[in-house]
């Protein structure tokens, strides 16, 4: 008897020098194929053992890194492999949720595939030693000539790693068997020059499609909603202009300070440290042109576009078009906290905005006009990142008593902690006279869809090993959210703000964020 | 003398007035069970399912009269706030008409959201009430190796899929073979291994049910192009014969071992005591290091989530489903016999 009505998948015959896997097709699996070393230098660091190395295990344990997969830690720390796995199952154990703790058959393939090398970053006597073992891996664990390099370390040894993977010969043209990437973690440069110069030395090993330029607000869920929210409706897009939207307003505001990073943060500032890459991401999300397709390329094209409209302030504009501010003592949740000078790392007489706000016009068809208000801050009243697109006012009033205030409609994008959509319209209140007031109907992605998103660093690493683009930042982009900023960085680090401190920890930010904007959302 | 809808209707409403900030829905799931036996089962199954999306559940208890009803609306903290909104009505369904059950479903879905139905009873396309109720659903979820006698079940969802191409059909027996899918599928994804498939002689599949390993077969069977050439082999293309065994093993709904022989190298998939892992090993000509794979997602809150969210019917399942019904109706040939 003949299996009659199927429709059999195309086999290749015997032989066939073409033949595919015909039992691949339809499946419904979210495994990613493609099987691979992954590096991280850094790997006895902060964010190795609270980020990335749980989000790989989580990975692991939900079926989507590949079966053939090595995970190499290169650090200055000394480790052997056994100590080395015996570490990461320690941060595992701590970092992991209740139920996810390493553990059987699973955490024991994995524990098998991970190495260490016990390096400098500035020797390349250690790289090659990192090549001899990521041969092995290729031997022992099939992982097909493919290596990811993360660098998880801090940023002033990018350029020496970048050089010394050159010179051991772990660049992409030295690898004839497989793909090599190289993952970057932000800041990508401390100013415009830094980053040029970055970008040449990076760019001399590794081809822009394999650099993987990493900002890890954009593997969240509300960033990626926004483009669904936008191309996927068809509700929003009509109005998503200059007729109908009166201003943008994009906030990210934290209720921590600088916790362990004053030293750190004592260079950066809030500047730097989030509205060039974090804040400038949702400006081209928000403002972008539709993408003619979902492909990496398509949309970083757009996102370059965007703010290539935006005109930097001039210098002589700075004052009249940004703010910034800097916590004094205050309290968060009724408890005392230091200010930002008083903070461990941080120097007494520190210069450095915690606080900073810019208010930006994109000049094309679609936005003139309209301003887009950015800001962000430590040590704030609330901890929300959002985007609120303020409507109109309606352009004739006929309804409602005189005294109430229409006010015009607003759509949040809420990104965190919350992550969902709200819309505030006007309704008449039930009974006999025309009183108008606003209502908010809310959506939570948690309710909607009663999963929780997945945390940003799993969706980040799939996407560098899959070699798909479209959440990282191209250099284009990078290049031009600096030169966006680089007059009002010139003009902060040059003059000393003597009003610092200007805003109590636990507060709303600094007095010049309402002159500069009077109807911030209220934090 | 049926529950007046209306009350149920009016009762529900009351109850939702006093829910504040729930106003989610994302489906009408109507689910039918027959006995009493799984009745704890369901509801557990289909609470779960709630909790994660939103909806209105009406449970058609065929256990019940048609006189017993019972509601609830609640609105469920999951934590951080979240809240959820379940409204459930269970409707006392023994014995009732086809008509009746179309009325019932018709007055209480909701009209903005699609409906489900997971049917947890035996009989399935014979069964009048399946036939007018599963025309009117987006998707039908059934489970055939919780109903009827296994080889049956499946029978009947061949003649329901070659009868009625309206009906996008899910089986929860098919879906949990996602993970093991996934590893035979890993063992041939080399170009050099994967000329091997053509050249298989032996499969070999250990599992606590019927319906797993026949859809597993089936699945096989349909993208290799074998046909079922005795009751217990296969016959390729070319008329090479692939034999196969089927060993009861290990609790019911759970596969065990799936053991594939070419000529030269042995495939093995298998689990390990309960660990939620599946180990892969490769042995002779194309040695492979062993690997292991996580087999997630097998709940069946999960398996009727993947049923709700696929929204159409899949090819390759029901590929797998015809072909495995050929080797069912093979083997009962031979049997009769």
């Amino acid at each position: 008897m003949s299996v009659t009505g199927v429709q059999a998948a195309p086999a290749a015959a015997p032989g066939d020098g073409t033949a595919v896997n015909p039992l691949r097709e339809g499946l419904v699996e979210d495994r990613i194929a493609n099987p691979c070393s992954a590096v991280f230098f850094g790997a006895s660091g902060d964010l190795f053992k609270r980020m990335l190395l749980p989000a790989i295990y989580a990975m692991r344990l939900n079926g989507t890194l590949p079966t053939d997969f090595a995970l190499v830690g290169f650090s200055r720390t000394k480790y052997d492999d056994d100590g080395f796995r015996d570490y990461c199952r320690q941060q595992l154990d701590a970092f992991m949720p209740d139920g996810q703790k390493p553990q059987g058959a699973l955490w024991d393939d994995f524990a098998a595939r991970i190495a260490y090398v016990a390096g400098n970053f500035s020797d390349t006597k250690d790289y090659l030693k990192l090549k001899a073992l990521l041969e092995r891996n290729d031997r022992q664990f099939d992982t097909g000539g493919n290596h990811v390099f993360y660098l998880s370390t801090p940023p002033s040894v990018f350029p020496e790693i970048v050089k010394h993977l050159h010179e051991a010969g772990l660049e992409p043209k030295g690898n004839e068997n497989g793909w090599t990437r190289i993952v970057v973690e932000k800041p990508f440069g401390t100013d415009l020059d830094s980053a040029r110069a970055l970008q040449t030395t990076i760019e001399k090993v590794f081809p822009e499609s394999a650099i993987y330029r990493i900002d890890h607000y954009l593997g969240k869920e509300p960033v990626q909603d926004i483009i669904a929210l936008r191309f996927a409706n068809t509700i929003f897009e009509p109005i998503w202009n200059r007729n109908y939207v009166d201003n943008v307003q994009i906030t990210a505001a934290e209720l921590l300070g600088v916790e362990e990073r004053g030293g750190y943060y004592d260079n950066a500032g809030a500047l730097r440290d989030m509205l060039q890459n974090h804040v400038m991401n949702l400006l081209a999300l928000v403002a972008m042109e539709p993408p003619i397709s979902s492909a990496a390329d398509d949309i970083r094209e757009e996102k370059h576009k965007v703010l290539s409209a935006i005109v930097p302030p001039s210098h002589t504009d700075v004052d009249a078009m940004s703010c910034r501010g800097q916590y004094g003592p205050g309290s968060i949740a009724g408890k005392p906290v230091a200010g930002y000078r008083q903070e461990d790392d941080v120097a007494p007489d520190s210069n450095t905005e915690t606080f900073a706000a810019l208010r930006l016009c994109v000049n094309n068809w679609r936005w003139a006009g309209v301003p887009f208000y950015l800001r962000s801050g430590k040590r704030l009243a609330r901890k929300v990142s959002e985007i609120v697109v303020t409507f109109k006012p309606i352009p004739h009033r006929f309804y409602g008593e005189s005294t109430d205030a229409i006010e015009p409609n607003l759509l949040v994008i809420k990104i965190q902690p919350d992550e969902g959509i709200a819309m505030r319209f006007e309704a008449k209140v039930p009974g006999p006279k025309d009183h108008i007031r606003s209502v908010y109907m809310d959506f939570n992605y948690g309710t909607g869809f009663g999963v929780q998103s997945p945390p940003a660093y799993e969706r980040l690493i799939g996407d560098v090993i899959r070699g798909d683009q479209t959440l990282f930042t191209r250099w284009d982009a990078v290049e031009r959210a600096w030169e966006i900023v680089m007059p009002v960085l010139d003009v902060w680090r040059n003059t000393k703000d003597f009003t610092f401190p200007n805003y109590a920890a636990g507060s709303g930010g600094p007095a010049c964020a309402q002159k500069l904007f009077a109807h911030w959302r209220p934090l | 003398m049926s529950a007046d809808l209306r009350v149920v209707l009016e009762e529900l409403s009351q109850r939702r007035a006093g829910a504040q900030d729930a106003n989610v829905a994302t489906m009408t799931m109507v689910v039918y069970y027959d006995d009493p036996a799984v009745a704890g089962w369901v509801r557990e199954r289909t609470h779960a399912l709630a909790a994660k999306h939103p909806c209105r559940i009406v449970l058609l208890d065929g256990t019940q009269p048609e006189t017993a009803y019972r509601i609830g609306a609640e609105c469920e903290d999951r934590g951080e706030c979240v809240k959820t909104q379940v409204e459930w009505i269970e409707l006392g369904a023994r014995q009732s008409a086809p008509e009746r059950l179309i009325a019932d479903v018709s007055t209480l879905a909701m009209p903005q959201a699609p409906v489900v139905l997971f049917w947890v009873a035996s009989g399935i396309e014979r069964d009048p009430r399946f036939a007018a109720l599963a025309p009117r659903v987006r998707t039908v979820v059934c489970n055939s190796s919780a109903i009827d006698d296994d080889e049956n079940a499946l029978s009947q969802l061949v003649e329901l899929v070659r009868a009625n191409d309206r009906v996008t059909l899910a089986d929860l027996a098919y879906l949990r073979l996602a993970p093991w899918q996934e590893s035979v599928a890993l063992f041939f994804d080399a170009r050099n291994v994967v000329r091997e498939l053509f050249d298989l002689r032996r499969v070999e599949i250990a599992c606590g049910s019927a319906p797993e390993a026949y859809y597993l077969l089936g699945w096989l069977a349909s993208r290799l192009e074998w046909s079922p050439c005795s009751p217990q082999a296969f016959c390729n293309r070319f008329g090479t014969q692939i034999d196969f065994s089927i060993v009861r093993e290990g609790p019911p709904r759970r596969i065990r071992r799936v053991a594939l022989s070419s000529s030269h190298t042995q495939f093995v998939a298998r689990t390990d005591g309960d660990a939620p892992a599946i180990l892969l090993t490769v042995r002779g000509e194309q040695h492979h290091p062993d690997r292991c794979y996580p087999m997630n997602h097998i709940d069946v809150a999960s398996l009727v989530e993947r049923a709700i969210l696929t929204g159409h019917n899949d090819r390759v399942f029901v590929d797998s489903l015809v072909a495995a019904g050929e080797i069912v109706a093979r083997r009962k040939e031979s049997t009769s016999v």
